[in-house]
């Protein structure tokens, strides 16, 4: 019944844009003795596009976009409106919708790996995704608001990076670990024991 | 909306059905014609229940056999037999999907196209006929187990459906709210179709079946059928422990 | 913690005034600080940011909270530029976030969250021809709404299980359960979907659902 699919798909968007907007309210943590705390509404990204895939995983990201620019409280610590994402982090959380998107491209191929490897394919999409593409997005658009020469504004985001790249690592393996215990229609590629399940 | 058909309820039939699984067979069920105004079902987790269940509103398409409410096919006419079934299911919170408990229940109403006053009215109605119309302007999260039923009964109710479909309606409630439940299920005209493993609640019922490994294996009137249940229950607990659920089975499909 | 719990607007001259058109001229502002940042500009903008404010009438919660994010931002670009640069860009970037932060507040305090998202939502009606249902859209929104309580409680359960546990709140072994619940959740709330005849939207008649293929049908 495509009544059915189609059903699934919207609630795995919405029900993914509420994790994502959840682990934004998770309080920010100090790791590896950082100086700069990392939040955990990235990791909710990346792991939309991990795990849904890219088109679910982007639907759910642009739902948490959409939600912020209504002025509600899901972005990272509670806040919302239209004015964070003109601001000056506006670039980052734009990010997230082509973050989850290639993040769930590149994962889709990772999941076709030899078990051995998937988890590492996984934390690379992750790193293409909800690092790199991201920050490609963050960097000027900081610039371009706050009128910080280009080059500040990167070595300012500098010091996110390694908070991003463990993140990157946690998604990975977060998703590696998801796949293994529930199936992801859309992502199925024979992810589970590499036997064949009979359609019911 | 189409008047309540007379207290028969619509005929479901189901002929020559088989349900598979991951390559297992997890419900056969050869000829059932439900008529009965109170129908119960038991049987352990795993027994088939719930995916009966499914096959009475289109939700779960058969692997072979046929489904019939009221000549329509569940798969083919869902619009038409969604109508006419109303299904309630286990765990209420899931079922509700809107934020605010009016605009929840009215869900299924603006979905028919009935105008805003009316839905209004008819949710206001639907409500305080349960009991409920204090909860209207209430979030669905803020809402106890017990009021959690209600709406999600509510919501359904509202449909006018024929038929009522419950999986496991007192599972998620305490005993005051399940007793509650039980007398809100006596008093509704039209044809109930419960899931449960709340005896109480199917004492009063027209008709028990029994499944056990996707089988009937008893269908009777409640006091037999129940202690039918009842034995083989006590079989079972004598004897060795189920196998796990399987890998990559979700919620939906595994074992309750 | 409900994520409509949010203040509603005063009354006042801009809260009249279309939340679409709002945000395409906060649009139209963000677009001019980025790409015409000359003083002059940037201090009309504020100008006309000060005015917005002062016709929304914010509640003081709201200016706290957002005066907060502001001065942050500012403070920090402000340090950064008197640093690499000179007082004249700090002063300049100071300038911009302020023609920024203004009318964003003032845009928010003066529309009601729900008006707010309709129009957003309503700006997906267009995607209809790529086949995009509104409806469909909405739902999800509003699902998304619905849902993030419960699973904020099951986050907060975790977390409670794991300091129980003796061990201290791991992030992996937090998302791992609230993404496998979350899934779940997702498939009953897909049946309830279908159930509650979300699908049967705009047919009149009974009859045979033309979308209806048997290949396809749920098997969980």
């Amino acid at each position: 019944m495509s009544e059915t699919v189609r059903a699934r798909a919207i609630a795995e968007v919405a029900l993914m844009a509420g994790v994502i907007i959840v682990l934004g309210l998770v309080p920010p943590l100090y790791v590896l003795g950082l100086p700069v705390p990392i939040t955990a509404q990235t990791l909710g990204v990346m792991l939309a596009g991990a795990v849904l895939g890219a088109r679910r995983g982007g639907l759910a990201a642009l739902v948490v976009l959409v939600l912020c620019a209504a002025s509600l409280p899901v972005m990272v610590g509670g806040s919302g409106g239209v004015g964070v994402l003109l601001g000056p982090t506006g670039g980052y959380a734009l990010g997230f919708v082509p973050g989850a998107v290639v993040t769930g491209l590149a994962a889709r191929r990772a999941l076709r790996l030899p078990p051995r490897t998937r988890g590492v394919g996984l934390v690379g999409a992750c790193l293409l995704g909800g690092v790199l593409v991201v920050y490609a997005l963050g960097i000027p658009w900081t610039a371009a608001v706050t009128g910080l020469p280009l080059r500040t504004a990167a070595l300012g985001a500098l010091v996110f990076v390694p908070g991003d790249l463990l993140k990157a690592v946690l998604a990975g393996m977060a998703a590696l670990l998801v796949h293994r215990q529930v199936h992801v229609e859309q992502m199925r590629e024979l992810v589970l024991d590499d036997e064949a399940r009979p359609r019911a | 909306m189409t008047a309540n058909p007379p207290a028969a309820g619509p005929r479901i039939e189901l002929r020559d059905v088989v349900v598979r699984r991951d390559g297992r067979t997890v419900l056969t069920v050869p000829q059932l014609d439900l008529t009965q105004r109170r129908i119960g079902l038991v049987g352990a987790n795993g027994s088939g229940k719930t995916t009966l269940l499914r096959l009475l509103n289109g939700l779960l398409a058969p692997t072979g056999g046929t489904v019939r409410v009221d000549g329509l096919d569940p798969v083919r006419d869902g619009r038409a037999v969604r109508r006419r079934v109303g299904f309630v299911f286990a765990d209420p919170g899931e079922q509700i999907v809107l934020p605010v408990v009016g605009e929840d229940v009215a869900f299924g109403l603006k979905n028919r196209g009935i105008p805003a006053p009316e839905r209004t009215a008819m949710v206001l109605d639907q409500l305080a006929r349960l009991g409920a119309a204090h909860l209207v302007d209430r979030s669905a999260h803020s809402l106890s187990g017990g009021e959690r039923q209600l709406v999600a009964l509510a919501g359904v109710l509202v449909m006018n459906p024929a038929t009522l479909v419950l999986d496991e309606p007192t599972g998620t409630l305490d005993l005051v709210n399940a007793l509650r439940f039980t007398t809100l299920l006596a008093g509704l005209d039209l044809q109930v179709v419960a899931a449960s493993h709340d005896l109480d609640l199917l004492t009063d019922f027209d008709r028990v079946l029994v499944l056990a490994d996707g089988r009937l294996v008893a269908d009777d009137e409640p006091a037999t059928a129940l202690a039918t249940y009842r034995g083989l229950a006590a079989r079972a607990a004598a004897g060795p422990a189920p196998r796990p659920p399987q890998r990559g089975e979700r919620n939906g499909a595994a074992a309750r | 913690m409900s994520l409509l719990e949010t203040s509603s607007p005063r009354p006042g001259p801009l809260r009249a005034v279309g939340a679409g058109r709002k945000l395409v001229a906060l649009l139209a502002i963000g677009i001019l600080v980025a790409a015409v940042p000359r003083p002059v500009v940037l201090a009309a903008l504020t100008g006309i940011g000060l005015l917005a404010l002062v016709l929304a009438r914010p509640q003081r919660r709201d200016l706290v909270r957002l005066g907060a994010a502001w001065a942050l931002a500012a403070a920090v670009t402000a340090g950064v530029q008197l640093v690499t640069a000179d007082r004249a860009a700090a002063l300049g970037s100071v300038l911009r976030l302020t023609a920024l932060a203004l009318p964003a507040l003032a845009v928010m305090a003066s529309t009601a969250t729900e008006e707010l998202l309709d129009t957003v939502l309503s700006a997906a009606r267009p995607l209809r021809h790529l086949g995009v249902r509104p409806d469909s859209v909405a739902l999800t929104a509003a699902l998304t709404i619905r849902f993030v309580p419960e699973l904020a409680d099951t986050a907060a359960r975790l977390r409670d299980a794991q300091r129980a546990r003796g061990a201290r709140p791991q992030l992996l072994a937090l998302a791992v359960p609230l993404l496998v619940h979350a899934l779940t959740t997702s498939e009953q709330v897909a049946q309830a979907v279908v159930a509650r005849s979300f699908f049967d939207r705009g047919e009149p008649a009974d009859g045979p659902s033309p979308d209806t293929d048997p290949a396809l049908c749920a098997r969980a």
